[in-house]
């Protein structure tokens, strides 16, 4: 018998240790941060294998996608006439695409899972032993973005202040299997997301609240099956080799004068969101 | 404010074995009174160092490195690409702060996969330009994150 994942439902599961919640925002130097606190999730699956059979070369971790990104801040000067200015980040062709797969700095694209460093529990590797073979992982995500305080608008040379942001990060987060071959089977999936939008007004931009823009929601662990079709093409993927980490980075572009991802206006203007 | 030199660390590091252990009050470490806060003096003849801090926790009584994206910098517009830095006899860096993530740890970046690495025991470790010379500060304990300075920063 060749060493097989077991289907029983009792020999895996994924469960969710930490909810996360998006952080009020905060000044640290010359930028206004969004930092979610942790979700943190468990999982283990089971090898089945005969006496002889060895795990060697499975793999049990987890992988996730980021499948919607808002990201979007705007400015206003002191007074009407100084101006606005609104950045789009979460749109094309400062941010290259929408779904990614999302994986920590150190852990190279290549290699699928979202966190294979040695210290950190995000991979077990199966071996040679008995079977049945728990591996156990655990899984932690902190999602955090920024807006520098002020820009200067170049239509009336005066600068404005961060007026208003939201940012909406949605995620599927799975627990999966791969064998020796490389291939991927999904066991189980959760969906979360953290979602923040504030304005700020002056002086010292004292943070207001938009409830029905700010949030964080972790979905019912569910038995993964056919994955869905919005971010499918970038889960296990060898093409892609841009982490959401890369992708939201270059988007940062969006701040420089003259990026079509940059709009200004020589008086205050209540920009559509939605635009790229 | 604790203080630590190369060697006596250098005894318990795990993992530093293939290394050159330096000479002693050369390069010292010190952790300040905000967890993950630390300073860089050179005792010894300037030295050329590398510009990335290792970050090392304490798992089951053996110092591990965490990946984490922090510098051995003052300011965050230094590119850590650009190489190696001296430091003079007597120079002092008081780089950022580490506040405990994986991502963004010292200066400002956006993460969407990003980790929080407390609580626990810690500490760094800087290193001479070729990396054969580790300089290992003291340990220090980064609290949970509801404890953590990230946290209060939301007051």
């Amino acid at each position: 018998m060749a060493v097989t994942v077991s289907s029983n439902p009792s020999d895996f599961e994924l469960l969710i240790a930490a909810r996360p919640a998006p952080g009020v925002p905060s000044i640290e130097g010359n930028g206004m941060f969004f930092t979610a606190s942790p979700i943190r999730l468990t999982g283990f699956a089971t090898l089945l294998g005969n006496p002889g059979d060895s795990g060697a070369g499975w793999k049990v971790g987890f992988i996730q996608a980021q499948w919607v990104e808002t990201n979007w801040c705007s400015y206003r000067g002191a007074v009407a006439s100084d101006g606005s200015i609104f950045i789009q980040r979460g749109k094309a062709p400062s941010r290259s695409k929408q779904a990614c797969r999302d994986c920590v700095d150190h852990s190279p694209m290549a290699e699928v899972f979202y966190n294979i460093g040695p210290n950190e529990g995000g991979v077990a590797l199966g071996a040679a032993g008995r079977f049945p073979m728990v591996l156990r992982v655990r899984h932690q995500d902190q999602p955090r973005d920024r807006c520098p305080l002020t820009l200067q608008n170049t239509l009336t040379g005066r600068t404005n202040f961060l007026h208003e942001a939201q940012f909406e990060f949605l995620f599927c987060t799975l627990l999966s299997v791969q064998d020796p071959a490389g291939n991927f089977q999904h066991l189980m999936g959760v969906y979360w997301n953290v979602r923040w939008q504030y304005t700020f007004t002056q002086p010292g931009y004292r943070a207001t609240v938009k409830p029905l823009g700010t949030g964080a929601v972790v979905g019912a662990p569910f038995r993964a099956g056919q994955i869905d079709h919005r971010f499918a093409s970038v889960l296990t993927s060898p093409a892609e080799t841009q982490s959401c980490n890369m992708i939201f980075r270059a988007a940062t572009s969006a701040f420089n004068p003259g990026s079509p991802n940059r709009h200004e206006s020589r008086v205050w203007t209540d920009f559509t969101v939605t635009a790229p | 404010m604790t203080v630590a030199m190369c060697l006596s660390c250098a005894r318990t590091a795990s993992n530093a074995a293939a290394k050159t252990d330096a000479p002693p009050e050369t390069i010292l470490v010190r952790n300040l009174e905000t967890p993950g806060a630390f300073e860089v003096e050179n005792r010894g003849a300037p030295l050329a160092m590398y510009s990335q801090v290792i970050v090392q926790q304490m798992v089951e009584g053996k110092w591990q490195d965490r990946a984490t994206d922090l510098i051995l910098s003052e300011t965050c517009d230094w590119n850590p690409k650009a190489g190696c830095r001296t430091l003079g006899h007597g120079a002092k860096l008081h780089p950022p702060a580490w506040n405990g993530l994986i991502c963004s740890g010292q200066c400002p970046l956006g993460c969407r996969a990003n980790a929080y690495l407390g609580p626990g025991s810690f500490r760094f470790v800087v290193m001479s330009c070729d990396q054969k010379q580790r300089f290992y500060g003291p340990a220090f304990t980064m609290p949970d994150y509801d404890h953590s300075q990230l946290k209060k920063k939301e007051g």
